[in-house]
């Protein structure tokens, strides 16, 4: 089955693309997790980042790819 | 040209050009002073070597280690002292030689014998008694946009928790491998440092705390929530590697750090009794790589230069 990237729910989000000396994007984003600490009290982590994505290539499967390497997704 | 001397190879390349200056051996320097470091991200060392040259130097380097290495400056400090600084990546204490060349002004000639050929307003612009210098290969290299391939992530987010002994800045991207012909047993390599790059990820978090009721995820009663904020960076220089008879550009950490801020807020059924913060701008340089373009590296063979 094809993945449709836009329809799936995402935790994270494209704040801006910049284009690089390069040619290249530079995309600026932000990913969110949150755990739940007890049951009153919760913790949301977000990280704000960029990453350069060659010119051409899809920014959110890019980003995916990226993101999943850390233990974002 | 009317007259002087014009020496061509084969493909009609000039070897020697009484227009222009030919580059001889000036010397060879192995005892760095060692001017900055950090073991921080990979690691680096930013390494001065002071010679002493009339007229402006150009420096080859061998590289002998697997490390990322490049030319980040040659200044003129005082009369004909020069400080020719290089990076190499990593934390080890091995450091390369450094080959100086200049124009044929800048070298004393000890033998009675060779060829001189001289630039039309009487200075030599090839002497073969000076140990000209050989090039016997080269190439450009460019570097990857992204100093970082492994998403940055698990930083703590309060109060710059993780410091800069984590390894999340750690440069793990490299170009392509690159030929420069076929290598001498010595190769020596004229390389600068051009491109940079910078790179920071901020971590923010929030403690939502309820000391009424908690329904369907609202508080009902005194709440609190407390915010925190890191933001950490690293910034990178161009360095190039021997991967084989093979080069290799990629980034070395040459800088890193994090600020961060914090905010509490508190609400009493709903109102707001409390809190707050504020701020703004920007920093000049943020999340950004520059100087990509194609950089040259000359190659020449360190056995008949030393």
């Amino acid at each position: 089955m094809e993945t449709d990237m836009p329809n799936m729910v995402r935790p994270f989000k494209v704040l801006s693309i910049v284009e690089e000396p390069d040619g290249g994007q530079g995309v600026a984003f932000e990913v969110t997790k949150t755990n739940y600490l007890t049951e009153t009290k919760t913790r949301t982590v977000k990280m704000v980042s960029y990453l350069s994505v060659p010119k051409g290539e899809d920014v959110e499967m890019s980003l995916f790819n990226y993101l999943e390497t850390g233990d974002w997704l | 040209m009317s007259y002087g001397f014009l020496a061509t190879n084969n493909n009609d390349e000039v070897l020697i050009s009484s227009d222009t200056r030919n580059l001889h051996f000036l010397g060879k320097y192995s005892s760095p002073s060692v001017t900055n470091s950090s073991s921080s991200f990979g690691g680096f060392r930013e390494l001065t070597y002071t010679i002493t040259s009339t007229v402006t130097p150009v420096p080859f380097f061998d590289m002998p280690t697997a490390d990322y290495y490049g030319i980040i400056g040659i200044k003129n400090t005082t009369g004909n002292t020069w400080e020719i600084k290089l990076i190499r990546s990593g934390v080890g204490s091995v450091y390369p030689s450094l080959y100086v060349f200049v124009d044929a002004r800048g070298v004393v000639a000890t033998d009675d014998y060779g060829l001189i050929v001289y630039m039309d307003e009487g200075t030599p612009a090839f002497d073969s008694r000076r140990n000209p210098l050989v090039v016997t290969g080269g190439t450009a290299v460019a570097h990857p946009s992204n100093p970082l391939t492994t998403s940055i992530s698990g930083l703590a987010d309060s109060q710059c928790g993780s410091g800069i002994t984590h390894s999340e800045l750690t440069p793990d991207n490299e170009s392509v491998a690159y030929s420069a012909g076929t290598l001498p047993t010595n190769p020596i390599y004229h390389y600068s440092s051009l491109a940079q790059a910078e790179r920071e990820a901020s971590f923010s978090g929030y403690d939502e705390d309820c000391l009424g009721l908690n329904v369907y995820g609202g508080c009902i009663g005194y709440g609190t929530v407390d915010s925190w904020v890191s933001t950490y960076w690293g910034f990178y220089r161009g360095g190039i590697r021997r991967d084989g008879t093979s080069i290799r550009a990629g980034w070395i950490a040459v800088l890193g750090g994090c600020y961060w801020s914090s905010w509490s807020d508190s609400d009493l059924i709903g109102i707001d009794v409390g809190g707050g913060s504020s701020a703004g701008g920007t920093f000049p340089y943020s999340n950004e790589t520059i100087n990509l373009a194609s950089t040259a590296v000359i190659v020449a063979d360190g056995d008949r230069h030393a």
